[in-house]
């Protein structure tokens, strides 16, 4: 069980790279234990071989839509949390990634106290419910 | 845009317009999901500041080297906005009259950087070779708008890591623009070229698709006829 002292491994998976390795930075400033990915393909590859906690998605990467690569992984890891980070200005593509299983979604630009919030409500809460 | 002088022309006059609305929609969607992107990472470069200068000892401050990292990438994303942005504009300003001289080669230069997006999403490479600088008198709006069409549906045609060629040379008095696609060195049939949607605005514009072996080719009239 991860209590206040163990790391969230969280596994950030944009094709804007500069945006991924900066929240990144962020959020291991936060004690986070983060991963980085720039692609569909590279996402599905880190969750086998990192084992995340959480997966923060990206809808828009080069190779697999993000709705294709949350549907792999919904298949593939059913009990793994993932959060949709769309540039999109509605909210229409991360309700169409919640009806795929995601657990939320966040709009670009993000609020990294909101997105932290998000993140440890559903580890914290999947953890202590397991 | 037509004048309407009765329903036949009307209802195309209708169905331009959607089409036209429908290309410069999705091209403003993809611009501004990009914008998105770029304040994503401005967002994240000025909070990192934030934390760097919260965690920093009272009498050492941030490392130098640290903000001038963090702020030449947000200089960069500036640069990036302000590149899409002017090509937004020229968008924007294609519809300012019904029909305008543009140079062919401005014109095939905005649409691929409209759709630069995409390519980049495909890891297409997009070469713009021989373009002619010679100009036409059309309706600006719906040639940026079926030039779009053509080049996002050739992106889903060509496959991942293609190649896409565009030139544009005159043909007597008039222009034709000719598209290739190579995948993996196989030259793309693009035989599919063009469908209902891209014919109803090349007829609009007085314009022809033909293929030349396996190039698709629009041949663009120098002037406009007027109604």
């Amino acid at each position: 069980m991860i209590d206040d002292n163990d790391k969230i491994k969280v596994l950030i998976a944009d094709d804007e790279v500069e945006f991924a390795s900066t929240l990144a930075t962020r959020l291991n400033l936060r004690n986070f234990s983060t991963t980085v990915v720039n692609s569909g393909q590279q996402t599905l590859s880190a969750v086998a071989k990192e084992q995340p906690d959480i997966v923060l998605l990206d809808l828009k990467m080069p190779d697999l839509d993000g709705l294709e690569v949350l549907a792999m992984l919904r298949e593939e890891h059913p009990e793994l949390k993932v959060i949709i980070i769309t540039g999109h200005g509605s909210f229409e593509m991360g309700r169409e990634g919640m009806e795929l299983g995601a657990s939320d979604y966040i709009m670009k630009p993000v609020d990294l106290n909101l997105l932290i919030e998000k993140i440890s409500d559903i580890c914290l809460g999947s953890k202590k419910d397991s | 845009m037509n004048n309407p002088t009765d329903s036949t022309s009307h209802d195309e006059h209708c169905r331009v317009n959607r089409l036209c609305i429908e290309a410069t929609s999705a091209a403003s969607a993809s611009i501004s999901h990009e914008i998105m992107n770029i304040l994503a990472i401005i967002n994240e470069s000025a909070g990192l500041l934030e934390d760097l200068s919260l965690m920093a000892a009272p009498d050492e401050g941030i490392p130098a080297e640290r903000i001038t990292t963090t702020a030449a990438a947000i200089m960069k994303q500036v640069s990036r906005a302000n590149q899409i942005m002017k090509w937004f504009n020229k968008l924007a300003h294609c519809g300012d009259a019904p029909r305008a001289r543009t140079d062919i080669a401005g014109t095939i230069q905005l649409v691929v950087a409209l759709a630069n997006r995409q390519a980049a999403m495909k890891k297409l490479s997009v070469s713009t070779g021989d373009l002619s600088t010679a100009e036409i008198e059309s309706d600006l709006l719906c040639l940026v708008s079926l030039l779009y069409m053509v080049l996002r549906r050739l992106y889903e045609t060509v496959g991942t890591e293609g190649e896409i060629s565009i030139a544009a040379k005159p043909e007597g008095s008039d222009i034709t623009v000719s598209f290739t696609a190579h995948h993996r060195n196989e030259q793309v049939n693009l035989n599919s070229f063009p469908n209902h949607r891209e014919k109803t605005l090349a007829a609009h514009l007085k314009a022809n698709f033909s293929h030349n072996g396996e190039a698709l080719q629009l041949t663009l009239p120098p002037t406009l006829p007027q109604d």
